[in-house]
């Protein structure tokens, strides 16, 4: 029973650390499950904005990750692909490359691999 | 008969200079993991070898991107500052690789002083880059990133500002139509619509200005990325 106990606290997914991030994660999973299978995957962008929204709160925090989703949500229209060569450079998964890393305002702009692919 | 002739393609395999020719041949077609194998079998078969085959399997790692091994291959040459300067360099550390290259032998100099302008490129100090490389064009203008957040208090000009007229006008666009909304249930009376589209609406305003410091950000960076690009058509980093 402890081992399974261990077990069980070793596998499991990494908490959100503050009830904002539980909500908006809760949030985001929910329309990933219901909405965002219905629009049939019509996001401009790799990682879509939903993960990208996901990710850049869990990462940067509820504050800069929300401002970082809404402006992505902005970004993703159907002005997008005109930028690709000029502000996106890479491709990956046959979707603009828009790495959340690169939209964080703090940190560095960073260069990647435009062909490799995302499974 | 088959004997003499298995001897016979044995001896080409294992003569060095055939080897090295081979090698060349691998590394001009392109085909660098090959030629590093040949270098390093050139390397096995030969009594001494020549500081151009150490410098080939310098350039195969620095292509394949085994930056830790050429490094230690650099190490050993015989201006081991300079080529460590040049590894340092593809590798993206710039300031090290200066600091390795301003060390490098006399005989290095004029490509010394190449590879630290072509760091000073890689880290967008153009002013300083000028200083080691002659460079006709000027360098890019620059849209500064507090101007952009200023100027997205009119939703999507910072946007407009970095010269991304379609992401300005798709945030002009949401912002608006989530404040006409807001206002329309303030206007009804509908408090908790009210609340919600006027938290959106907040909500997308305050990313509209912080896209306009990420448009402004992100315009300078590929600004400079195509200048920097473009000063790697003249002097080819690949040439040492």
């Amino acid at each position: 029973m402890a081992l399974l106990a261990a077990f069980l606290i070793a596998v499991r997914p990494p908490l959100p650390t503050s009830p904002v991030k539980i909500v908006l994660g809760a949030a985001v999973s929910v329309y990933q499950k219901t909405l965002s299978s219905l629009q049939g995957g019509a996001c401009n962008f790799s990682p879509s904005c939903s993960h990208f929204g996901n990710e850049a709160i869990a990462k940067y925090g509820a504050p800069s990750g929300t401002l970082m989703a809404a402006d992505r949500l902005m970004r993703c229209n159907p002005w997008a692909p005109y930028y690709l060569g000029r502000y996106y450079h890479g491709i990956r998964n046959n979707r603009i490359y828009d790495p959340i890393d690169n939209n964080y305002i703090f940190g560095p702009i960073k260069e990647y691999d435009d062909t490799r692919e995302i499974p | 008969m088959l004997i003499q002739f298995v001897i016979f393609f044995q001896s080409e395999l294992f003569d060095p200079t055939k080897v090295l020719e081979f090698a060349g041949h691998l590394h001009e077609s392109g085909d660098y993991a090959a030629a590093l194998q040949e270098y390093s079998r050139y390397r096995f078969l030969s009594d001494t070898v020549e500081t151009d085959v150490q410098t080939k399997i310098i350039d195969c790692m620095i292509r394949l991107k085994r930056f830790d091994d050429a490094l230690i291959r650099a190490r050993v040459t015989g201006d081991p500052a300079y080529w460590q300067g040049i590894v340092l360099y593809h590798a993206a550390r710039f300031d090290s690789a200066s600091a390795f290259l301003v060390r490098s032998n006399a005989d290095h100099e004029p490509q010394s002083r190449k590879f630290i302008g072509l760091s000073y490129a890689g880290q967008f100090d153009f002013k300083k880059m000028s200083d080691y490389l002659e460079y006709s064009r000027p360098p890019p203008k620059l849209k500064k990133p507090w101007l952009g957040g200023l100027l997205s208090i009119i939703p999507g000009a910072g946007h407009a500002y970095a010269d991304r007229l379609g992401d300005g006008f798709f945030s002009f666009l949401t912002v608006a139509l989530l404040g006409v909304v807001s206002y329309h249930y303030y206007q009804t009376d509908e408090d908790l619509k009210f609340g919600i589209a006027v938290s959106a609406t907040a909500l997308f305003y305050a990313g509209n200005i912080y896209g306009g410091v990420n448009a402004a950000r992100n315009y300078n960076y590929y600004r400079n990325s195509e200048y920097r690009d473009n000063i790697l058509d003249v002097y080819n980093e690949f040439d040492y």
